[in-house]
């Protein structure tokens, strides 16, 4: 069946329509190597993704795998996300079934360090509140912070106005951190601000501080209250980073994060219902570059790059007016490239490191001097 | 009969066949679902149909950088696949409209930045393609000659004939990638076509 607005079939035979239509040559498709390279490597980064039929159904056989035995369902349980897992023990929190323990949350195509535990003893909090505690870093395959028991709920009304800050962090020293025992925070309307310093794009590695401000309706600060700093990144589920801390007398907690190394949204949370809004913290990799000696009369030289900040398989590439070359990082996050060299110029290049959800996108300028043949 | 699709989707437009030499869908209809699971012979299958077409369609639009801009558009593609909800129609229409997008961000940035002409940069570290037989040559020649008398149709007339004829698109998809109403486009098309059969070189060529 034709269509009516079908208006150039009558030029099908037409010698321009039928070349510009003919079968693709070799060299159009020469570069298929590289695009399956390009698509073998995005897709590992790809994060899993549950369906919602499959989160129900994980759910019902955790439901009923709980009414048959607690301890069985509490391992299974494990495995929902954080939300899910808290909402099915509040819901079932009358069977007295046993928390699940904190569970491992590997991050995808990432070189694995031992797991280190982060985790403090809930007394530690309680008898020696830090005011910015420093989180360790996080390897890639650590277990979450997760607290061994539900965090306590502040009587506090749960519509709550939020604001975000991005401004640098105040420089005046925060206050010594609270010396009384815990203190039932007051049953008003609290406001919960976040500030992330130094900013919401860093390059890899950078110490990320995280400072919160607790207000009542009033304005009043709220002191000694308990705060909770929870990160998601990305790919993964919201996760809790390092221990609660306390509100100082100025109703101020800070968090020191000090090496991040992808890209993650950040809260805090001072009870069930009070949070931060989330600020996204960007990680910009960076590029360390090596350009091999060219001789005299070369017409090629190898370029070597390593990223860091990238994870393996992120695409880079090698770009020049006169065209492109792309190639896959390793595990080290090294790739190399031959470029051209010219006998007579200099040629400037640009490495780039393409997006991911895991980093931004970065560039570095470089040039291949010329070889005096 | 004739159906106004203006304003919906490209996944929802209605399926209608290649009007030139179009591809048959329904196996990329398969490769696209199979790409979006990750399959990589799925995307790979996309990838032949459609590279070629694009290559062709970016050598009008975008000049000499067009393979660059292809592989920024597939890079663009690969990043989003997974979000990406339709048909291969769908699928086609949102490839031409990234290559297209890239090409204008690739010529303003040309525009900014003068070049220095270097040496093949594509020769280095690739293997010279043999020719597999002359009448594979000669129809390299002939499309080589139809992209270049393409080019000397009006811009905005030889974008409309590459994404009608080229990327197989329809018309009212060209109508709302170039932004005119789909007379417009119909007649554009329509025009730039008969001026390229009348060329005189095209016609020595078909006697």
């Amino acid at each position: 069946m034709r269509h009516r607005d079908d208006d150039i079939s009558r030029f099908r035979e037409d010698p321009v329509v039928k070349a510009l239509t003919a079968p693709a040559s070799d060299a159009e498709l020469a570069d298929e190597a590289q695009a399956r390279a390009a698509f073998s490597a995005a897709v590992p980064q790809r994060p899993r993704r549950r369906s919602a039929a499959r989160i129900a159904t994980t759910s019902v056989a955790a439901v009923v795998t709980l009414g048959v035995s607690g301890g069985v369902a509490a391992a299974y349980t494990a495995s929902l996300p954080d939300s899910w897992q808290a909402k099915l023990h509040k819901d079932l929190s009358s069977l007295h079934i046993p928390a699940p323990k904190a569970k491992p949350t590997p991050r995808i195509a990432s070189p694995s360090p031992p797991p280190v535990s982060v985790i403090a003893p809930p007394t530690a909090v309680q008898t020696s509140p830090s005011h910015a505690p420093t989180v360790p870093p996080r390897p890639h395959s650590s277990p979450t912070s997760a607290p061994t028991s539900p965090p306590p709920t502040p009587q506090i009304s749960p519509t709550l106005p939020v604001t975000v800050q991005t401004t640098p962090p105040a420089t005046t020293p925060p206050p010594p951190p609270p010396t009384s025992p815990p203190t039932s925070p007051p049953a008003t309307a609290v406001q919960l601000t976040i500030t992330v310093s130094p900013g919401n794009r860093v390059p890899v590695g950078s110490q990320v501080t995280v400072e919160g401000s607790l207000t009542a309706a009033d304005g009043s600060p709220v002191a000694n209250h308990r705060v909770v700093l929870t990160e998601r990144p990305a790919g993964e589920h919201w996760q809790r980073v390092g221990t609660p801390v306390r509100t100082s007398a100025s109703g101020e907690a800070a968090f020191t994060i000090p090496s991040l190394e992808r890209n993650a949204r950040l809260t805090l949370r001072a009870g069930r219902h009070v949070h931060s809004t989330p600020v996204r913290v960007v990680v910009i990799p960076v590029i360390a570059l090596t350009v091999a000696p060219t001789a005299p009369g070369a017409t090629s030289t190898t370029v070597s790059l390593q990223v860091r900040g990238a994870q393996p398989g992120d695409v880079v590439l090698v770009r020049h007016r006169g065209g492109s070359q792309q190639a896959t990082l390793d595990g080290a996050l090294r790739a190399s490239f031959t470029v051209p060299v010219s006998q007579t110029q200099v040629i400037h290049y640009r490495a780039v490191v393409s997006r991911t959800k895991a980093h931004a996108a970065h560039a570095l300028a470089f040039y291949v001097p010329a070889s005096g043949g | 009969m004739g159906t106004t699709l203006i304003g919906k989707q490209p996944s929802q437009r209605a399926r209608r066949p290649d009007p030139v030499a179009g591809p048959a869908d329904e196996p990329l209809d398969d490769a696209l679902r199979r790409a979006r699971a990750g399959d990589e012979s799925g995307f790979v299958e996309l990838w032949r149909e459609l590279h070629p077409r694009l290559l062709r369609y970016l050598r009008v639009r975008s000049g000499k950088n067009y393979e660059d801009v292809a592989a920024e558009t597939w890079l663009h593609v690969i990043r989003d696949l997974p979000s990406f909800i339709g048909n291969v129609d769908g699928f086609r229409a949102w490839l031409f409209t990234l290559a297209r997008h890239r090409a204008i961000d690739a010529a303003r940035a040309a525009a900014a930045r003068p070049s220095i002409p270097v040496p093949d940069f594509s020769a280095v570290g690739r293997h010279p393609t043999a020719a597999a037989a002359e009448a594979e040559a000669l129809d390299r020649m002939s499309t080589d000659h139809a992209i270049e008398l393409v080019k000397r149709l009006p811009p905005d007339q030889a974008d409309m004939v590459m994404l009608r004829v080229v990327a197989g698109l329809d018309v009212s998809v060209v109508a709302d990638i170039v932004e005119k109403s789909p007379g417009a486009v119909r007649v554009s098309v329509h025009r730039g076509l008969r001026a390229l059969a009348r060329d005189p070189q095209v016609r020595s060529e078909a006697v």
